[in-house]
Parts: C-alpha cells; sequence; structure tokens
C-alpha cells in the first residue's frame, strides 16, 4: 500500500476499533444515565476536607459524604436537633457537659467502624489538638470544647462554659463532620496542606454518598451511593456536579436540559417561569439570611459614630430589594428574620418611616463628623450571593442614596476569593456582605459578624470592633437556657449594637430556591439550604 | 552545524534565565499578598507576618530568587493556595487538555493554511486568489470571542449551554445548528456555479470541486441527521461530558495514559464511541483556535509560493515532465518552506499561551482557564508556573524553529559557522 493511501485507511478502519480487545484498565466506562442526578451549581469544589473549609461550592458536596453527630430538622430549621451519627444525647443539668450514644453499626466509606474514639478524632482535628490544620474557618466556634472523653459508644464532651445548646448547634455543622479514623490517622505525619488534600482525594465519611471522583482541574465532581449506608443503600447510583457559573447560562442549562437536574443556585427572574414548568419542581422558602453593609468602625473614613449612624439613616431599603424580582423583603436587624429573636420594631437610633425627615437628620449627622463630601468606597464581592443576586447593582443603588447625604461614595467590586480574607485587614470602610446562618442559632450572627475573641475583632466582623461590653453580651446569651430569656438576651444586644457600635446597616432577608425534576422525588432540603438524596426516588420518564 | 547548535543552545539558555527571574519579579510586583492569601479568614497582623518569615519573604530579592531557582530545579512549582494541591499536579492536568487543542488546532491550520496559501499561489488574481485572501483576512481581523460565539450558535448544542455568551445567542434564537447545517451545505455546492458557469460539472470532478462537494454533502447531512435522529449539534463544555463517560477515571486509574484524549481513548481505551465523543467536543474550539493561525500561515505560504514559483529550477522541473503535484510539493513548497515553518513555530506558541478566549468560551480545562481562575482567586503560585511555562514553550519552540532552520537549509547552519 502507497504511504499516501495509508492514513484514509486507518481513517476507515476507525469505527471497528470498538471491537478491538479493551486496555489494560478494563474499557472506559459510561454512566448509567437511568440512576443519575446532576447537580448544576455556580461554584465548584475543590477542597473536601470539613474541618478547614467554609466554601459553599465545596460544602454542598461535603453534606453529601460526611455526616456529623447531630442535625437540624430538616422539615424546620428551628426545631429541635434530630440525631444522626449519635442516637441520643444527655446535656448535664448544669450545661456543662454533653454525653453521646454513638450509632451502632455504621460503617465509614473505607471500611472503619464508626465508635466514639472516632469521633473523638475528628473532634480533635478540628481543634488542632495533635492535628495541624491549614485554616480552621469555624475552630472558634468549637472554642467551648474543653476534654473529650470516648469510651465505646459513648462519647462525653466537657465545655468551659455552660453553653450546650449553642455547642449542639455548632456539631450539626458541616464543620462537625466525623472523618474516617483511618483517613484521619495517616495524615498526622503529613504537612497540614499535604493533610488537607489527601482528605479531600480520599474522602471518607459515614454519609449516602461516596466520592468516585474528584478532578477540579477538569470540573468533575462524582459521587457514588453508599451500599453499606447505615439507613439503607440509596437508590439514586450517581451524583455529578456540574459547575455553570454563569446566571443566564445556568437559567438556559435549567430550561433545556435532558437528564434529571438539581439546581440549588436559580436564577430569581426565573423563578415564576421555573414555577409552571410541568417538569420541574421549584421549591422556595425565606432563608436564614441577611444581605447588609458593613461599616468599619476602626477605619479612617468611617471612624466617627455619627457617620455611621447616618448612613444607617440614609439607607432606604425598598430600591435595594427591587434587585431581588420579588424574592427579598427589607430588614432591620443583624439575625435573620426567620429567626425568633427578630424583632421588627428595631430601628437604628433616630428612625423615622419618613425619609425625609432621615436624610434631614443623616445630614446633620454627616456635618457633626465633619465628612461633608468625604470620599468613600463601597467594596463587594464580583460573584453573586444569595443574599446578592447583583451586587454591583445594588452598591450602585446604595451610593447614590448615600450621595443624598453629602458623602462622595464609588463603588469597587473584588473577587470573592480576594475580598473575603482581607476583611480581616480592616482595609475597606464599607463592605456589602451577607451571612446564611448554618445551624439556626442566633449565635451564629451576633458572635462572628458582631464579636470576637482576646480584645479581637472576629474575621468576618466587618465592623471590626470589638467592644468588651458586647462580647460579655454574647456569651451571656449562649448560655441562657430559657428560649425566652435568650430571645430577649439578643434584642437587647441588638439594640445595643445599632445604638453604640453602627458597624452595619442590615438590608435585605431573602427568599432562597432549589429546582428539580419532578422524576425526581423524596429529595430532602432543609432550611439552611443543605439538599441530600439518601431517600430521593427517581422514577422512569 | 554543531558550532551553530552550541549557539543556539546557549542563547536560549540565557534567555530561559531572563524569563525565571521575570515570572520571580513579577510576583513581587503584583499587588497580592501571598500571606493573607494563604491565611484567609485566619489572616491577622501576627500570624501574616509570622507566615511571611516562615516563607522567607523578608529575605532580600537575591536571596528569594536564589531559592526560587533551586525550587526549580528540583521541580518545585509550589502549592496552589485555593487548593492546597502541588501545581505541577494541576499542571499535569491543565497542560495535555491545552496542548491536544493547541496541536489540534496547529493541524487544522497547518491543513487549511498551507491548502489555501498554495491555492491562491497558484492562481494568482483570480476569483480562487480573492477568494482566499478574504478568508484570510476574515480570519485575521474576527476577534476569536466573537467567532467563538458565532461557532457556538451555528454549530453548537444548545442544549448544553455553560456560558453567559452561549446563554445570550440561545435565548435570542438559538438551536439553528440544522439550518446552519443546511445553508452552509447548499452554500457550498452552488458556489462552484457562480465561479464555473456552464463547466460545472467538469469542476465537480476536479479535486477542488470534490474537496467543496465533499464539505457541502457532510453539512447538508448533518442537517438531515438532526432531522432524522435529533441530533443537535456539537457539545460545547470541557473536553468530555462527565455526567456521561468517567473518562477521567480510566486516565487516573489506567497504566499508558496521558492525558491527551485522543490517544487514551483510541490506543490505550481502544474505544471509538469513547474517541468520537472526544473528537466531538475537540473540533468547535479547535476549529476556532486555528482561525488566526490558518489565515497567518496562507499569507506566508502564498507570499512565499510567488517568490519560488517564478524561480528557474521550476520551470526546469516543469520542463523535465514532472507533474504538478510533484513540482508544487516537492520543490516548490520545500524551498517555500523555512518563513512557513518560522510562522508555524511561533503559532504553536500563541496557541498554548493564547488559548484563554477559547478556553473559556468552551469551558475547556486546560492552561487558559487555569490562569484565569488563578487570577480571579489571587493564587499566585499557579499564575507564576502558568507563566513560566507559556514563556518556557515560547523559548523552546523558537529553538527549535531555529534548529529546524539548518535541517531544511543547510546552508543556514553553515553561513553561521
Amino acid at each position: 500500500m502507497r504511504t499516501r493511501n495509508l492514513l484514509p485507511a486507518l481513517l476507515l478502519l476507525l469505527p471497528f476499533a470498538a471491537g478491538c480487545p479493551q486496555g489494560e484498565g478494563g474499557g472506559i466506562k459510561k454512566i448509567d444515565q437511568s440512576s443519575l442526578v446532576e447537580v448544576i451549581t455556580s461554584d465548584d469544589a475543590k477542597v473536601l476536607d470539613p474541618h478547614t473549609t467554609s466554601d459553599g461550592g465545596n460544602v454542598k458536596v461535603i453534606v453529601q459524604i460526611y455526616q456529623t453527630l447531630v442535625r437540624v430538622d430538616p422539615d424546620d430549621f428551628k426545631k429541635a436537633l434530630r440525631p444522626e451519627l449519635a442516637e441520643s444525647w444527655t446535656v448535664a443539668p448544669d450545661g456543662k457537659s454533653i454525653t453521646f450514644q454513638i450509632r451502632k453499626g455504621v460503617k465509614f466509606h473505607d471500611g472503619a467502624d464508626l465508635d466514639a474514639v472516632a469521633c473523638k478524632l475528628s473532634l480533635d482535628r478540628l481543634l488542632e489538638r495533635g492535628f495541624k490544620l491549614t485554616v480552621s474557618p469555624y475552630g472558634t466556634m468549637f472554642g467551648d470544647l474543653d476534654g473529650i472523653e470516648a469510651k465505646g459508644h459513648e462519647l462525653t464532651l466537657t465545655l468551659k462554659n455552660p453553653v450546650a445548646p449553642v455547642m449542639l448547634r455548632s456539631l450539626s455543622m458541616f464543620s462537625g463532620s466525623i472523618v474516617s479514623p483511618k483517613l484521619l490517622e495517616a495524615t498526622k505525619t503529613m504537612k497540614p496542606e499535604e493533610a488537607q488534600v489527601h482528605v479531600t482525594q480520599n474522602a471518607a465519611g459515614t454519609g449516602p454518598f461516596k466520592l468516585e471522583s474528584f478532578d477540579p482541574a477538569a470540573k468533575v465532581t462524582r459521587l457514588k451511593r453508599f451500599v453499606g449506608y447505615w439507613e439503607g443503600s440509596p437508590t439514586v447510583e450517581t451524583i455529578v456536579f456540574k459547575q455553570v457559573a454563569d446566571k443566564a447560562a445556568r437559567g438556559e442549562y435549567i430550561k433545556r436540559a435532558k437528564g434529571v437536574i438539581l439546581c440549588d443556585d436559580v436564577p430569581r427572574e426565573l423563578w415564576k417561569e421555573l414555577g409552571s414548568n410541568e417538569d420541574l419542581v421549584l421549591k422556595t422558602w425565606w432563608s436564614p439570611n441577611v444581605g447588609y453593609l458593613g461599616v468599619s468602625g476602626i477605619h479612617e473614613k468611617t471612624k466617627e459614630l455619627p457617620l455611621r449612624r447616618a448612613i444607617a439613616l440614609a439607607i432606604e431599603r425598598g430600591p435595594v430589594v427591587a434587585h431581588y424580582e420579588d424574592t427579598a423583603r427589607p430588614t432591620f436587624s443583624l439575625v435573620a428574620q426567620v429567626m425568633a429573636s427578630y424583632d421588627a420594631s428595631i430601628h437604628c437610633p433616630d428612625w423615622d418611616d419618613d425619609r425625609a425627615k432621615r436624610i434631614a437628620k443623616a445630614k446633620e449627622l454627616v456635618k457633626e463628623a465633619g465628612a461633608e463630601g468625604r470620599k468613600l468606597t463601597i467594596y463587594h464581592p464580583n460573584q453573586a450571593r444569595p443574599y446578592l443576586p447583583a451586587p454591583s447593582a445594588i452598591a450602585d443603588t446604595i451610593r447614590n442614596q448615600l450621595k443624598e447625604i453629602g458623602l462622595d461614595v464609588t463603588v469597587q467590586g473584588k473577587d470573592k476569593n480576594a475580598l473575603f480574607p482581607e476583611i480581616e485587614t480592616g482595609k475597606y470602610e464599607l463592605v456589602l456582605i451577607g451571612w446564611t446562618t448554618d445551624n439556626g442559632d442566633p449565635d451564629n450572627f451576633y458572635s462572628p459578624l458582631a464579636d470576637g475573641a482576646e480584645g479581637k475583632a472576629s474575621a468576618s466582623n466587618v465592623s471590626r470592633v470589638f467592644d468588651a461590653k458586647i462580647h460579655d453580651q454574647v456569651m451571656a446569651a449562649r448560655a441562657v437556657s430559657d428560649p425566652q430569656a435568650r430571645i430577649a438576651a439578643y434584642r437587647a444586644l441588638e439594640k445595643d449594637l445599632q445604638t453604640r457600635i453602627a458597624g452595619y446597616v442590615p438590608l435585605v432577608n431573602t427568599k432562597t430556591a432549589v429546582v428539580y425534576n419532578k422524576r425526581l422525588t423524596k429529595v430532602e432540603v432543609d432550611g439552611v439550604g443543605h439538599y441530600r438524596f439518601h431517600k430521593a426516588i427517581l422514577s422512569a420518564k | 552545524m554543531l558550532a551553530y547548535l552550541a549557539r543556539r543552545l546557549a542563547l536560549s539558555g540565557v534567555l530561559l534565565l531572563g524569563v525565571v527571574l521575570a515570572v520571580f519579579l513579577l510576583h513581587h510586583a503584583l499587588p497580592m499578598d501571598p500571606a493573607a492569601a494563604l491565611l484567609g479568614k485566619n489572616y491577622s497582623a501576627e500570624k501574616a507576618h509570622e507566615l511571611r518569615e516562615g516563607l522567607g519573604l523578608n529575605d532580600p530579592l537575591p536571596v528569594q530568587f536564589l531559592r526560587y531557582l533551586g525550587a526549580l530545579s528540583r521541580g518545585d512549582l509550589g502549592r496552589s493556595h485555593v487548593s492546597n494541591v502541588l501545581v505541577t499536579e494541576e499542571l499535569k492536568k491543565a497542560l495535555p487538555a491545552t496542548i491536544e487543542l493547541g496541536l489540534t488546532a496547529l493541524l487544522l491550520a497547518i491543513l487549511l493554511g498551507v491548502g489555501l496559501g498554495i491555492l491562491t499561489s497558484l492562481r494568482p488574481r483570480t476569483w480562487w486568489d480573492v477568494g482566499g485572501l478574504t478568508v484570510a483576512l476574515v480570519g485575521v481581523s474576527l476577534p476569536i470571542f466573537w467567532l467563538g460565539f458565532l461557532a457556538v450558535a451555528l454549530f453548537g448544542d444548545n442544549g448544553a449551554l455553560e456560558t453567559r455568551g452561549q446563554a445570550l445567542l440561545a435565548s435570542s434564537g438559538g438551536g439553528w445548528f440544522p439550518y446552519s447545517a443546511g445553508a452552509l451545505g447548499g452554500l457550498l455546492l452552488v458556489s462552484p456555479l457562480m465561479y464555473v458557469g456552464k463547466r460545472f460539472w467538469a469542476f465537480l470532478g476536479r479535486p477542488a470541486g470534490r474537496v467543496l462537494l465533499g464539505l457541502g454533502g457532510c453539512a447538508l447531512g448533518l442537517g438531515f441527521v438532526h432531522f432524522l435522529f435529533g441530533f443537535s449539534g456539537l457539545p460545547l463544555g470541557g473536553r468530555f461530558n462527565a455526567s456521561v463517560w468517567e473518562l477521567n477515571t480510566f486516565v487516573a486509574e489506567t497504566p499508558g495514559t496521558t492525558g491527551f484524549l485522543l490517544y487514551d481513548t483510541l490506543v490505550v481505551g481502544r474505544d471509538a464511541d469513547a474517541f468520537f465523543h472526544v473528537c466531538s467536543h475537540l473540533l468547535l474550539p479547535a476549529l476556532v483556535l486555528s482561525s488566526v493561525p490558518t489565515a497567518i500561515i496562507a499569507r506566508i505560504t502564498r507570499a512565499s509560493m510567488g517568490e519560488v514559483l517564478v524561480q528557474d529550477y521550476i520551470r526546469t522541473a516543469k520542463a523535465k515532465g514532472l507533474t504538478g503535484r510533484a513540482v508544487v510539493l516537492k520543490h516548490a513548497l520545500r524551498n517555500a518552506a523555512i518563513p512557513i515553518v518560522t510562522t508555524i513555530g511561533t503559532q504553536l506558541g500563541y496557541l498554548i499561551g493564547g488559548a484563554v478566549l477559547t478556553e473559556t468560551i468552551f469551558q475547556w480545562p486546560g492552561m487558559g482557564r487555569y490562569v484565569v481562575d488563578a487570577i480571579l482567586a489571587s493564587d499566585i503560585k499557579p499564575l507564576q508556573a502558568s507563566v513560566l511555562i507559556v514563556a518556557v514553550s515560547f523559548v523552546v519552540l523558537n529553538l527549535v524553529v531555529d534548529l529546524s532552520y539548518a535541517w531544511l537549509d543547510p546552508r543556514v547552519g553553515d553561513a553561521r559557522e
């Protein structure tokens, strides 16, 4: 055969390659489409180590793989906690210790058995006892944990303060996930960054799905059902997480998807259309979140209290809410509106429903602060957040409102990965940001967003103010066991924060939504936005 | 020749050192604080100072540079602060994706560009020439992002939209694939009529006519395939559909795989179905990426061939009775090859370094996407490594091109000696 004829001949033979013997790997597998759910997200996962991450893209995958001792009630997160890996628990009368009975017969994905020692190991790692972590975003929430005793299937936690209810709420968060002891033992000799990668790549929990393939570079995250799951093997076989970052593209993807999908970041402008789609289920609910403008109390440009109070008075929520496509409502406290401690009557000092009067008062305050014509910048994350669907446009609305009181405001977007870590540096005077609670406790708002520890404001506290009296109030409210007394304590705290610190302007509380095919039933979606497929059923077309 | 080789190697070595120094300084010039990035939410001034001390960032620059050189010599490019994964591990996945895309685009550019260049040089000042030059001009002038969106709208599967541009096109009508395929087929089949009139049937019997006939038939065929089987266009996102194929598991777990999916599916996996799936994902981005190099190669080929075809030895070759194909391919093309090879070499560098837009439009998980992600996340080490790799690939490709001169024309090496 002449050389020039070789290529066409090879091309002709190509289709027959399928008939050739398979390579050593046993061929390339195709996924069974009849038992597959595609989860469409705006964020992709990069780290699957529950103790070292706080990123939403990671958490969506983590909650499928790992489980916690207790969990929030999927029907109403404000109700009492439910057992998960702990079958039951008792709190000592003084509120300073909790004893868990750990569930028996539970296996990790790597074959290890669940017992109290396994749970202790995970909590020790969370507290960096015998382990070193790259970062521990929620480590401070477990700072009250003192002694951890493990005996068979009994785990006893002793606390530094009588804060058992808050500690139980913290333990229900993904950061309290129990990781396979086999996996954690192997990381003890590793450097923190190597350990994080090791836990990520070999993720092994007790959850209904185990990690099948994780390749962030190729944007592939695939989970397979865990046949040995203690509640029974799930019927959904495969979950593939697919990032469609752009909002418009995500909307089109949902509408045109050929297989079974679930999307957790549904473009708000499509809610009505998708809600009436006969193939889809749109589930919406008021999220335990708050969108707010953080105002630094230590920054050179906003350090005067009258100026911060003027900013709080000048902002009108109505035009801000207009950016949310009827899926948000004005809010006036840092704690989410769905929480029991929210009080609609609490407003910043000098509040008047008549905006003209507020503006007049705000102008006086600006004058008092000597801040007329002062140049300020509102920083916002470039990426949409659940509480900020259009950060740039919302920031622009606020900019225009602050102009009315004589402030010269500009707007600057920053990548969230750059903006969020830099808040602690104190270099931003105004930050448009928000928060969604992970555990449904009011402490999960005030402690990270308005308090700190050891004389220092916490990382997420945009006001950067650490106030000893506020700190005492936060600590005292944690220890209150009577529900009504606790609500009163947080309301008093809110008033004091708005009067003396004025480090934030609450703006909105939003609805959130998930959408999925009607073929998919019994998906469990809880109030804090986590969804689980362990009981889900996929019906035929 | 050896002296030439040694001189070129030494020069490239100096250039590489310069590149490394520039990349090192880039790290220090950027307004990114590595300590803030690494500490994230755990940032505090004291911790940041401690970390800078631990990382040696408080040392004098020359000391840091020597340490950087030492790490490079060990193949240590650092870790991503977002995932904490070694940059070398991430590059092992991103590089093959970009090289596969770049080489496919280059192959298409060579085939189309050289072909177009030869065709136009053989028929100067004809409709072929005007048509070829117009294609080249359009290829150079149209921005990649526009061409990319156009390709997506015309030939993409609108059921798999993943980027804003794709969504915008879809929401403004979209789903044009069957019509565009049919229209293109019709245009290709009918176009010869415009140029050759009555000699239409005779033209279809000639090679150029057969090419047009084939392409037109294929495009029309695709239109029919859509109506008959519901094939709705080429896929748009990524190297493969991770919801259908477990290709990444196959590559990770099978000995002998390379990360080059065309090779892995065909040679290692021996799975034609998977191979065609990978090809279908590769085709549109490769075509879009090849547009500029195709145009440049076509113009260079035309100019270079134009000079060679009037030479005496070409006339001699024709006088000897050689066929037109032998004269063009064996005598003219080889002598016209030096500028073409230079262009191809530099274009490969651009394809590897400049695929950012194409990779973003088509969600291609290669170097371009890697760089964009690193910039967005202020992830310095991956950014530094990517810049270094692109720069080094330029230096190496230039070296290869220089050495290929000497191979193509021994006078080059001799003359410089």
